[in-house]
């Protein structure tokens, strides 16, 4: 057979074929070009699910983390907190360098005890107890009127008015804050006492609340004040033990622990505006009532001006 | 125009059979018969003469496959007229299609014995079934219609390398199942 023979016979295979060779259509499936090109889709398609994937996952681990806000947050108000006690300090200072200490604060509290244990002590007989704390109830009182007739000169400096409430105010926030974390004091907080005072406009600089308290059992006390706007804020107080006093410049809690039989006063210089209403009220979340826990004695504010030198 | 519809007009010898028949397989004639004579007006030649021939076939023939019957017989006829030209002039695409064949011989003495057409037809269908549509197809178009390398690429929308591959490796596989089917020189 030659070749020629062989290309004659295969002539002579079945029409099925020669129609099905004449009439195939290969698939587009079968199409290689379209098959790399499809190919070449699909991974590009991978890649950007796995990019646009890996970007949704990242945003929305940022948006859980930031959402949940944890230490880091407190830290960052803590940070605050310090630095605006710092600047509550810094303010302390001026005034100490005003020549307003706390030492003479005290001093102008303590006169009227002072006095009073004269007055008492240059008494015939002896005097009842009674007649004692009434006495001393009543110097306060007359202290308080005399603050509130000395409280009418005095401006205050804008600027410096203005940084230091800010500041004392920022304070107040943060330290309410913390004390709303510590289990929500101001709800169950029992007030004992409250003081009113309208700040009359004058050449004072800087007022003051004295607080005096006489304790009978040990007691965590909280001191607020309430502005105008009846916003209120915590004060930044502090027990010392040594003397006795809390100044704002110490401040790191608003609560504080005042052993039995103790005496504690507050003392506390807030700068107002003129025109403020402020009230200072002292509370305790102890089961104690007023009357046990001040020993059955008496609480006294006084709000004084002071006129910077 | 319907095969069938073109048949019947055969069978009503309506000349506008072979005018429908023009219209619908002029092309592929031209295509089988240039392939093989390799001249266009051989081709046209070839296709006329695929026309009368129809004609004097159909009746009584009833074609299944009106296409593949028109096509074999315009290849059978562009066939004869190659060995008519063949001592005037070649044609280079058809001789490789037989120098190609040549290979699936084992060699070119000549079968005393000869198998009748029938029976070679018969193998070369059978292995024609064991094959792939797509191998088969590509062997039908390269040694039936004679079409190029690059035409069978382009048809199948593959690279001329993969068909001269598979085109390789179908005449290797034709060889043998020919000396396995007692087709042997």
């Amino acid at each position: 057979m030659t070749e020629k023979e062989l290309f004659r016979e295969i002539g002579n295979i079945k029409e099925e074929y020669v129609a099905e060779a004449q009439e195939y259509k290969r698939s587009v499936w079968q199409n290689t070009v379209f098959r790399r090109s499809l190919a070449t889709a699909a991974c590009l398609l991978v890649c950007l699910g796995i990019y646009w994937g890996m970007e949704y996952f990242s945003k929305d681990m940022a948006m859980q983390e930031s959402a949940i806000a944890p230490e880091s947050c407190k830290d960052v108000e803590m940070e605050a907190f310090q630095a605006k006690t710092e600047s509550l300090q810094m303010t302390t200072e001026q005034t100490a360098d005003a020549g307003i200490a706390e030492e003479a604060l005290t001093e102008m509290v303590q006169k009227p005890a002072a006095a009073l244990e004269e007055e008492v002590s240059s008494t015939d007989g002896v005097a009842t107890e009674a007649e004692v704390d009434a006495k001393m109830v009543c110097i306060p009182a007359q202290r308080k009127e005399q603050a509130e007739t000395d409280a009418v000169q005095g401006m205050l400096p804008v600027g410096e008015q203005s940084n230091l409430k800010e500041n004392i105010t920022q304070a107040g926030m943060e330290q309410d804050s913390s004390l709303q974390e510590a289990g929500n004091l101001q709800d169950t907080s029992v007030k004992l006492d409250t003081f009113q005072g309208k700040i009359k406009s004058g050449k004072a600089q800087w007022d003051a609340f004295f607080i005096q308290v006489q304790q009978a059992k040990a007691a965590d006390l909280k001191l607020s004040y309430t502005t105008a706007e009846g916003k209120e804020e915590a004060v930044l107080v502090k027990y010392n033990a040594e003397e006795f006093q809390i100044s704002l410049d110490d401040a790191t809690d608003s609560m504080t622990t005042v052993p039995d039989g103790k005496e504690l006063i507050f003392s506390y210089l807030y700068l107002v505006q003129e025109g403020e209403w402020v009230e200072v009220i002292l509370a305790t979340e102890a089961d104690l009532t007023k009357e046990q826990l001040l020993g059955g004695e008496y609480s006294t504010f006084y709000l004084m001006q002071y006129e910077e030198e | 125009m319907e095969d069938s519809q073109i048949i019947e007009l055969y069978w009503q010898r309506s000349e506008n059979a072979i005018a429908e028949t023009s219209k619908k397989y002029g092309k592929l004639c031209r295509h089988i018969a240039m392939n093989i004579v390799g001249n266009f007006s051989d081709a046209e030649e070839c296709e006329n003469d695929t026309y009368v021939a129809v004609w004097n076939a159909i009746p009584p023939t009833r074609p299944q496959i009106f296409s593949a019957f028109i096509s074999k017989i315009a290849r059978n006829i562009a066939l004869n007229r190659y060995e008519y030209n063949k001592a005037q002039k070649r044609n280079n695409q058809f001789d490789m299609v037989l120098s190609e064949l040549e290979e699936c011989l084992a060699c070119k003495q000549t079968v005393e014995d000869a198998m009748e057409e029938k029976e070679v037809a018969s193998v070369l269908d059978g292995f024609l079934e064991g094959l792939s549509k797509e191998k088969r197809v590509i062997f039908v178009r390269r040694y039936w219609y004679s079409d190029s390398v690059k035409e069978i690429a382009k048809r199948m929308q593959i690279s001329e390398s993969k068909v001269k591959t598979v085109l390789f490796r179908t005449r290797k596989e034709l060889q043998e199942y020919l000396l396995q089917h007692g087709v042997t020189v």
